[in-house]
């Protein structure tokens, strides 16, 4: 068998070990591991408390979302009814889909990944628990900002998906809408933290032995739900930014008088909601196929076949974003792609169904509370696959389009594609984090109001739509047939609503988080996640030989609990996990993770006060705040790559690995990777943004500045680029003194190059108020600015950290990952001033 | 990275040729008209180039899982390699249909 990074498999043969354990070595590792104390808990970063908070907020969203349904629901009981006045309604509508999707939906499922993926992997935590903190707490505070500013009437009122020119400061005054672009733009960054950590957790630090055959498909699913928000959330962020430039300052990118086109707005925004349904599924797909299997009793049937399914359905989902579209007028053989395609995404999403039908088929299915989750889902979201595949047909979505059919289609994919799989998960796993699992009783009565409530309110819709009720009215007139399918609709909201309640109940009832045990594997689960687990994971990091190591190594669990396995003990003396290959899991270093902080915290807290302030137009607060912000996470990152007492350390079995990597193999370098894929997704948005509003319009545009000004633009980044690249030679030679300041001076040039190119657009006369042109170009020097900044800040940090002898060749990170970003910076810079100069032409 | 592209490299191209037929009806639509027959033609070409491609990575893959002496992390991601392939092939005949018939 050959080997991935040069670590002798054979190895794993030593495992698991014979003999005792010394002594004291359990309560070394509790004592490292240990939870807070007092008001400590603030600053907890381990995933056993972030991921419980995480949860908890997501469904405490979930619950306030679903109030305002219920009130939507009485006040549409009754034609004519003066329940809630119209801007009320407006209001309610808007906070409701913009909460079920940004604040339950996205943030739910990648709670459940905080939650379970380091148990479910074997690892200690996952590789950024501080970054989990952070984007736990700025996801908590801008949402509940976001919720209460329906309490002063200043909630947004534009529907989920906020179309200009509707949303323009023209025909929105005020700053309801200013809360929706900055508010969700803002929680955006933190799911992308999120994602960043999921993805280096799952390919960086599985058990040894947890080749990707062995992966466990909720695993599966959370890494390419976390690659979809990479590739889809920039464009969310863009199209957000670009609003609020319209709405704050008048640059003028979805205004057709002046060259602007609120049609670029619907491809943003799609770009990103169409993937984004995925993004909710797919997670809970990933749950659906690990909970099946564990109460029917058998392996998945198909599993290599639901993996490429969820890897298809991935990249599909970037294919179907227009068929949100079909009638704002597109040529039809472009609809006809996208109707083609929308019909295709049935596929894999078929696949993964009859494979958990197959599966329930071939074992002995427990109608258990999990188990009936999981099957009123499969029900659920068949139902709603099919509206979605008529839905696909152009001809019959020209009639269905923007009534309560679409609504009723919707709710079935997503409360059976989401809502269901998450309460089968939270009934699964709960045991895992409680002393006690929840009633079986109870959860029966939840399973079924649940489900009847859910048919009757939605199945109607069906029919309200056919019969020609549209969406985001607030009442209707009598005498239009309406009046019966909106009653039983109401009665089935309140069903539901009984449900909820009886599940927070039960909860409130059995719920026992962060007890010295939980309730234990109640449902034989066969994966890692049901290993008996202490804060600092399983007590030791068992060799995985199959995907169901529980159902196949029936003496796992009681090695794992005697250390017999890798990293039994706290090897270095501090908190730390494996570091392992992507492909075959084979170690390769240690890695030092870190303690709680509350530099994490403080940075959240002042992200969201920088995006909120703005949003009320206090600007020097909000200025105030960013400093604040920049401040604290230095603050932060001033404690990482420091020096480690020794260069390598026993993992068990007298198995030793460096204490630290640097390079490709590092997590550092994966995250820093990731992050600029973000921002390279968002540039390429922007550079599709570009090229749109000058295919409307080309004659209009002015010709770009000589040709002399772009040859100073790149000369200035190509030689920031080889001061980067140099950085990283000169700190592995031991020069940290020339490392930094080249770094120091590529930020330098990099900024002068987006001088220069400011300058040259200015010279020529183009106002970013004054036509889209100038608006899209002065937006990309907008985000170049803010890069040009960020670097410089970043160089000065690099000179600060050589003054403080913290740059040395053997921990050459700090300038890599510098370099790298700087690098970047100086290419984003390059091809800006290149896509500008070359679409007006000469 | 390069087993990673490997095994995605079928659904790679399918997104390829998805994102390229929108892109080649947008080009066609802003400077003559969308539907125009020469352009369905660049695209109906496009299409059958990305279809050579799959089935040039089908082949490869299959090649790779059948020959290779391989561990069980490297087989999975060729196994996966040529589901993809396949997959894409079908999807991308689909999706060349409207070209071809004239929707």
């Amino acid at each position: 068998m050959r080997s991935e990074t040069g670590f002798d498999p054979e190895l794993y043969r030593r495992f698991p070990t014979r003999g005792r354990r010394p002594e004291g070595e359990l309560r070394e590792l509790e004592e490292i591991w240990c939870g807070p104390k007092g008001w400590q808990w603030i600053s907890a970063i381990n995933n056993n408390f972030v991921g419980v908070y995480y949860v908890g907020a997501a469904m405490l969203f979930f619950v306030l979302a679903g109030i305002l349904a219920v009130l939507m629901r009485t006040q549409l009981a009754l034609p004519l009814n003066g329940f809630l006045p119209q801007e009320t309604y407006n209001q309610i509508f808007t906070v409701h889909g913009t909460t079920m999707m940004f604040l339950f939906a996205v943030p739910a499922v990648e709670a459940l990944g905080v939650l379970l993926l380091p148990q479910m992997l074997g690892a200690r935590d996952l590789p950024f628990p501080r970054l989990s903190a952070y984007a736990f707490w700025a996801y908590l505070i801008g949402g509940l900002a976001f919720f209460c500013s329906l309490f002063f009437g200043l909630a947004p009122n534009g529907g989920w998906f906020m179309y200009p020119p509707l949303t323009s400061s023209t025909y929105s005054p005020g700053i309801n809408a200013d809360f929706w672009l900055l508010g969700i733009g803002f929680i955006e960054i933190s799911a992308i933290a999120g994602a960043i950590e999921i993805i280096v957790g799952v390919l960086r630090t599985r058990a040894p032995g947890m080749s990707l055959d062995k992966l466990p498909v909720f695993a599966w699913a959370m890494l390419i739900f976390a690659g979809m928000i990479i590739i889809a959330f920039p464009s969310i962020i863009l199209a957000t930014t670009l609003m609020e430039l319209e709405r704050a300052l008048g640059w003028p990118f979805f205004d057709p008088a002046k060259g602007g086109d609120p049609m670029l707005w619907q491809h943003l925004f799609w770009f990103f909601g169409h993937p984004e349904v995925y993004i909710i599924f797919l997670p809970a797909a990933g749950a659906m196929s690990t909970i099946v299997p564990a109460v029917a009793r058998t392996p998945l049937v198909g599993h290599r076949l639901v993996v490429l399914a969820m890897l298809a359905t991935g990249f599909i989902s970037f294919g179907v974003w227009a068929h949100h579209m079909f009638t704002t007028g597109m040529p039809t053989i472009s609809v006809s792609f996208f109707s083609a395609a929308s019909m295709a995404v049935s596929i894999p999403a078929g696949v993964q169904v009859f494979a958990w039908i197959a599966t329930a088929a071939s074992g002995k299915m427990r109608f258990n509370t999990p188990g009936l989750f999981t099957l009123g889902s499969l029900i659920i979201f068949t139902m709603g696959g099919l509206t979605g595949v008529m839905v696909a047909m152009v001809p019959f979505d020209w009639q269905a389009h923007d009534t309560y059919f679409v609504v009723a289609h919707l709710h079935y994919v997503l409360i059976g594609g989401m809502v269901f799989p998450m309460f089968a998960a939270i009934y699964y796993w709960l045991p895992m984090t409680s002393a006690r699992p929840l009633s079986e009783r109870v959860g029966k009565w939840v399973f079924w109001l649940m489900f009847v409530g859910m048919h009757v309110t939605f199945l109607p819709m069906h029919l309200t739509g056919l019969m020609g009720m549209p969406r985001r009215v607030y009442t209707y007139l009598p005498d239009r047939a309406w009046e019966l399918p909106n009653q039983i609709s109401t009665v089935g909201a309140f069903i539901f609503a009984a449900a909820v309640l009886l599940w927070i109940l039960d909860m409130v009832r059995n719920f026992r988080p962060f007890g010295p045990k939980d309730a234990g594997n109640v449902y034989d689960g066969p994966g890692l996640e049901w290993l008996p687990t202490g804060l600092y994971s399983v007590r030791s990091i068992p060799v995985v030989t199959s995907l169901y190591p529980l159902w196949d190594q029936p003496d796992l669990a009681r090695d794992v609990e005697a250390g017999r396995y890798f990293l039994p003990n706290a090897a270095i003396g501090e908190r730390e996990t494996i570091i392992t290959s992507t492909v075959n899991a084979e170690p390769q270093a240690l890695m030092r993770m870190p303690r709680p902080s509350p530099w994490p915290i403080w940075s959240a807290v002042f992200t969201a006060g920088f995006f909120l302030l703005l949003t009320v137009q206090a600007y020097w607060p909000s200025v105030i705040s960013g400093v604040l912000m920049i401040y604290c996470m230095i603050q932060w990152c001033w404690t990482l790559d420091r020096p480690l007492p020794v260069k390598t350390a026993d993992i068990g079995a007298g198995i030793r690995v460096p204490t630290y990597i640097a390079g490709p193999s590092s997590h550092g370098w994966w995250a820093m990777i990731i992050t600029l894929v973000v921002a390279g997704m968002v540039l390429a948005m922007a550079g599709f943004s570009y090229v749109f509003l000058w295919s409307r319009n080309p004659g209009h545009w002015v010709p770009p500045p000589e040709v002399s000004s772009f040859a100073l633009v790149a000369i200035g980044n190509l030689a920031a680029i080889a001061l980067a690249w140099t950085a990283g030679r000169l700190i592995r030679r031991d020069r940290p003194g020339l490392a930094a300041g080249a770094l120091a001076l590529a930020a330098a040039l990099v900024a002068a190059a987006w001088g220069l190119d400011l300058r040259s657009w200015v010279d020529v006369g183009l106002r970013p108020e004054a036509t889209a042109q100038g608006a899209t170009v002065f937006a990309f020097l907008a985000w170049n600015g803010a890069f040009a900044a960020a670097g410089l800040i970043m160089g000065l940090y690099a000179l600060a950290r050589w003054l403080g002898r913290y740059l040395a060749a053997e921990r050459p990170s700090t300038v890599d990952l510098i370099g790298l970003f700087l690098a970047y910076c100086a290419a984003q810079g390059l091809f800006a001033a290149l896509l500008t100069r070359l679409f007006p032409g000469g | 990275m390069r087993r990673w592209l490997f095994t995605l490299a079928g659904l790679i191209v399918w997104f390829a040729h998805f994102m390229g037929v929108y892109a080649i009806a947008s080009l066609a639509d802003t400077v003559s008209r969308a539907d125009d027959a020469g352009w369905r033609m660049v695209s109906l070409a496009f299409s059958g180039l990305c279809l050579a491609a799959v089935a040039g990575l089908l082949v490869l893959a299959a090649r790779r899982a059948l020959f290779a002496d391989q561990e069980p992390g490297p087989a999975f991601m060729a196994q996966l390699s040529i589901l993809g392939s396949g997959i894409a092939l079908v999807a991308i005949v689909w999706q060349a249909l409207p070209n071809l018939i004239g929707y």
